[in-house]
């Protein structure tokens, strides 16, 4: 990361109704170079820890469980964080959460009032897997009139200087019509080869085409980005540098002072801490082996309101597994508590998902299984990434720290 | 990590229980290349702690035609020399894609252990509750237990834990290359199974030019000499031992290769269900997997019905116990029948000598046997397969060339009975792969030099 980088305090929300998608989030700030990064739940936002932040980024998922979960308490906390100079970006559901709706619980966070145009008093018919049509959604009212890859056409803000037209995965998240309540970043302008049409094509393009797919509104003195599509997706990276620039705005006077790891945390031993990063090397490796061996089979699990498979286990795992080798770069962090709680929790999710194996094989029910698992999977991985952007923000602070230091 | 290496070699303390990790250099893969000529290196390394060793070839692994071999190499209780057993199927593979190049086992554990390798990681856990199970139910078990259908389970059975030097390595739950006792190694050293399942990758030099080279090699073999056969019972017809195949082929079920390997040489019999059932059916265990054609020559000469030989190499393997010693027992006894046997087979396991049958006829060059014993598994039939290698026909001849054949496969991780049938697969060929794979600067003399380490 260069000079000119701005450091941001992040969080990326991993609470209740958070699916798999945050972890592109991610990937995109460790290619950033942003690594102040904190994951927060739903209690840890109504327990105010977002004032320490510049930045939440909230990706895809459940928008009613979301909602359950911040509840009115997380509502204005979220609107007392931006009002405060915090910026919110929200993909897919994170989108949805803050626009406008009538619907219990999610009209708790009007803080956008657009509409969304996928919202009708009548469903079309159906095509091409009326599944992802119609998810089933306690508003049996959104549906999703394509999937995939779409085209988006910036209108020329400042904040997303780029190409004029990209292409962007969208998985089920708004569209959204301009008005004079948010200004509107990108408009939906095409599809491609890629896109799924969900519904009648021409249909399709009355609905989606030149509305807005990314918009922003301010709000007090900080500012909410909304994505339909999931600019933050690893595979579209002129997507991605939006969000980047998005995410260097955020950073407000302070930040640089960026956390560092817990002072107060016992060096380990040499030899104590490679031993535990070994068993949790091991025991990410057991994970893994066993949720590579569920993907031959066709599984899916009902979840709330969203349907999880096998891949979306490894989704997880791989996320956590792909870092593996920074656990043991030369001045790494060496808090035997942390990897100790996370090793605990990567050995539930081996015996969860050994016991998952045994009974697809005995031909039984595993929901009870992947309902507990699916969350256990979250945690870790967020708990592992936390604490793995703690190691590499205490580098980078150590470099810079060299670097400006005469001798 | 090198070019078709990881470059780590395991190290097993068995008596303290702890495992490290030893970076391999480049120049040790210069020097002896890889394979059984490695695996030598390391044994003499660490002979003090009594070692055996587990490797694989630079190839091991690889698209190239019949790339699928590890091999075992220890002091064999039977000669007393240091001896190489290849195992193929998705074995020496999976050890590859393990993350370790090799694994050295040195010293003896206080008690029953298992290997657990995945990912370059290995953990060394007690095996009490496996001890005393045969190798299919040790198998099953570890599949269960660490919930991947796919893993590799190298096992020893009752024969083994007894310390009998007819004791067998299994590879899951068939036979493998092991002529030499290792099965009686590792029990000794109270090690019951090595768990094998890797999810690594290794790097290629020249990725490009090494798959095509590798592919238009694997369409040059599969239309040249092996094109009309299939499944190792047509061996021994082919060498003149007669009417194998008629006797055998009622109960074939299907022919399966092992990784990346051309020819399907490993040919399934059910003997409890009909043949012709293609679908799994209810039926847990429905036949065997005959990897050793000489095996089945054997108990066909012993006097066996294709059924009962079926049932006793079965017998054999979940007990660990060498199938040809088996045959030589049943011969010396006038046994004929599975029957005779199946009741208490485990009581006769202390009467079965270590010596196995060497089933093939004595005009097959017994050089070959005499070389074999002091390096190589008569595993790999003693003469050329459905090729014409262009070797002079007489014995010695036909003895160094089975020597150097087996010498090349063995060092570079291609299965030695593969050898015998592609004559595609040479120096040169050999050489260029290697290239294009590493980085490493090889030539034909290197490969010499390798192979005359192993055979002097």
């Amino acid at each position: 990361m260069n000079d000119r980088t701005r450091k941001t305090r992040l969080s990326i929300y991993v609470g209740k109704g958070a699916s798999h998608s945050w972890t592109w989030f991610v990937d995109l700030l460790e290619r950033a170079g942003q690594y102040d990064v904190r994951f927060f739940d739903e209690h840890d936002v109504r327990g105010r820890k977002l004032l320490d932040r510049d930045a939440l980024l909230v990706a895809g998922g459940d928008t009613f469980d979301l909602a359950e979960g911040l509840g009115e308490a997380g509502s204005k906390e979220l609107e007392h964080f931006i009002a405060g100079g915090g910026y919110y970006a929200g993909s897919c559901a994170g989108a949805y959460l803050m626009l406008k709706s009538s619907k219990e619980l999610v009209n708790l966070f009007n803080h956008v009032r657009v509409k969304i145009r996928n919202h009708v008093n009548e469903l079309p018919p159906a095509q091409n897997g009326a599944a992802k049509s119609y998810p089933r959604y306690r508003c049996a009212d959104i549906f999703h009139p394509v999937r995939d890859e779409v085209k988006v056409t910036f209108t020329g803000l400042d904040a997303c200087q780029g190409p004029a037209e990209i292409t962007v995965p969208l998985f089920g998240g708004p569209v959204m019509v301009p008005s004079g309540e948010a200004s509107t970043l990108a408009t939906y302008s095409g599809f491609t080869r890629k896109t799924i049409f969900l519904v009648n094509e021409e249909l399709a393009r009355d609905v989606v085409l030149t509305n807005a797919a990314a918009i922003r509104k301010g709000l007090g003195d900080g500012m909410i980005y909304l994505f339909g599509p999931h600019f933050e997706h690893p595979r579209y990276q002129a997507a991605n540098r939006v969000v980047t620039r998005i995410v260097e705005a955020a950073a407000r006077n302070g930040a640089g002072a960026a956390r560092l790891p817990d002072p107060s945390t016992e060096p380990a031993s040499s030899a104590g801490i490679d031993k535990l990063l070994m068993a949790l090397k091991s025991e990410f490796s057991n994970s893994r082996i066993v949720a590579i061996a569920l993907q031959r089979y066709r599984l899916s699990w009902p979840i709330g309101l969203k349907t999880y498979e096998p891949p979306k286990i490894l989704h997880f795992l791989d996320a956590v597994w792909r870092r593996v080798p920074s656990l043991f770069e030369k001045n790494r962090l060496q808090d035997c508590r942390k990897v100790e709680r996370i090793l605990h929790r990567t050995r539930k999710i081996t015996g969860l998902l050994r016991s998952m194996k045994l009974q697809v094989d005995d031909g039984g029910d595993t929901l009870h299984l992947a309902e507990e698992l699916f969350p256990e999977l979250r945690k870790m991985a967020a708990r592992f990434l936390e604490y793995h952007f703690e190691g590499k923000l205490a580098a980078q602070q150590a470099d810079e720290h060299r670097w400006r230091s005469p001798f | 990590m090198g070019n078709l290496t990881s470059n780590i070699a395991l190290i097993v303390d068995l008596a303290a229980g702890k495992v490290t990790q030893e970076e391999i250099e480049d120049d040790f893969y210069a020097e002896h290349v890889g394979g059984a000529s490695a695996n030598l290196a390391l044994y003499n390394k660490y002979i003090d702690d009594d070692p055996v060793v587990f490797g694989t070839g630079l190839l091991t692994g690889t698209l190239f035609p019949g790339a699928a071999s590890g091999v075992i190499t220890g002091k064999s209780p039977k000669t007393g020399k240091v001896c190489h057993g290849p195992f193929c199927l998705y074995g020496g593979t999976e050890l590859k894609y393990t993350g370790f190049d090799f694994i050295v086992l040195k010293g003896h554990s206080a008690g029953p252990v298992y290997l657990w390798l995945h990912d370059q990681v290995a953990d060394v856990h007690d095996a009490s509750g496996l001890w005393g199970t045969d190798t299919w139910a040790v198998t099953e078990s570890l599949r269960k237990s660490l919930g991947e259908d796919l893993i590799q389970v190298i096992s020893i059975g009752e024969a083994g834990e007894k310390g009998l030097a007819c004791a067998d390595i299994a590879l899951n739950y068939w036979p493998i290359g092991d002529r030499w006792g290792f099965g009686q190694v590792l029990g000794k050293k109270n090690v019951k199974a090595i768990a094998l399942r890797g999810l690594g990758i290794f790097d290629l030099a020249r990725p490009a030019e090494f798959v095509e080279y590798c592919r238009n090699l694997h369409v040059k073999i599969r239309s040249g000499a092996i094109s009309q056969h299939r499944g190792n019972i047509e061996f021994p017809d082919y060498l003149g031992e007669g009417q194998v195949k008629p006797w055998i082929e009622p109960l074939v079920h299907r022919c399966k290769a092992c990784f990346a390997c051309p020819y399907p040489c490993n040919t399934f019999v059910k003997y409890r269900e009909d043949r012709s059932i293609m679908k799994e059916t209810d039926v847990q265990e429905p036949g065997f997997l005959l990897t050793d054609a000489a095996a089945v020559l054997a108990m066909k000469k012993a006097g066996l019905s294709g059924e009962d030989t079926g049932k006793l190499l079965e017998l054999s393997s979940r007990h660990g116990v060498n199938s040809l010693a088996v045959a030589a027992h049943l011969q010396a006894e006038g046994i004929t029948t599975y029957s005779a046997v199946s009741e208490g087979f485990s009581g006769l396991l202390e009467g079965i000598g270590d010596d196995g049958i060497f089933p093939w006829s004595p005009e097959i060059p017994e050089a070959c046997a005499e070389s074999a014993q002091q390096t190589f598994s008569t595993w790999t039939p003693p003469k050329p397969l459905f090729a014409d290698f262009k070797a002079a026909g007489g014995v010695e001849e036909t003895a160094a060339w089975w020597t150097r054949r087996n010498g090349l496969a063995y060092v570079t991780g291609i299965c030695p009975i593969f050898m015998l049938m592609a004559p595609e697969i040479n120096e040169e060929s050999l050489i260029e792969a290697l290239v294009h794979g590493s980085d490493l600067d090889l030539t034909v003399q290197d490969l010499d030099k390798a192979v005359a380490a192993l055979v002097g």
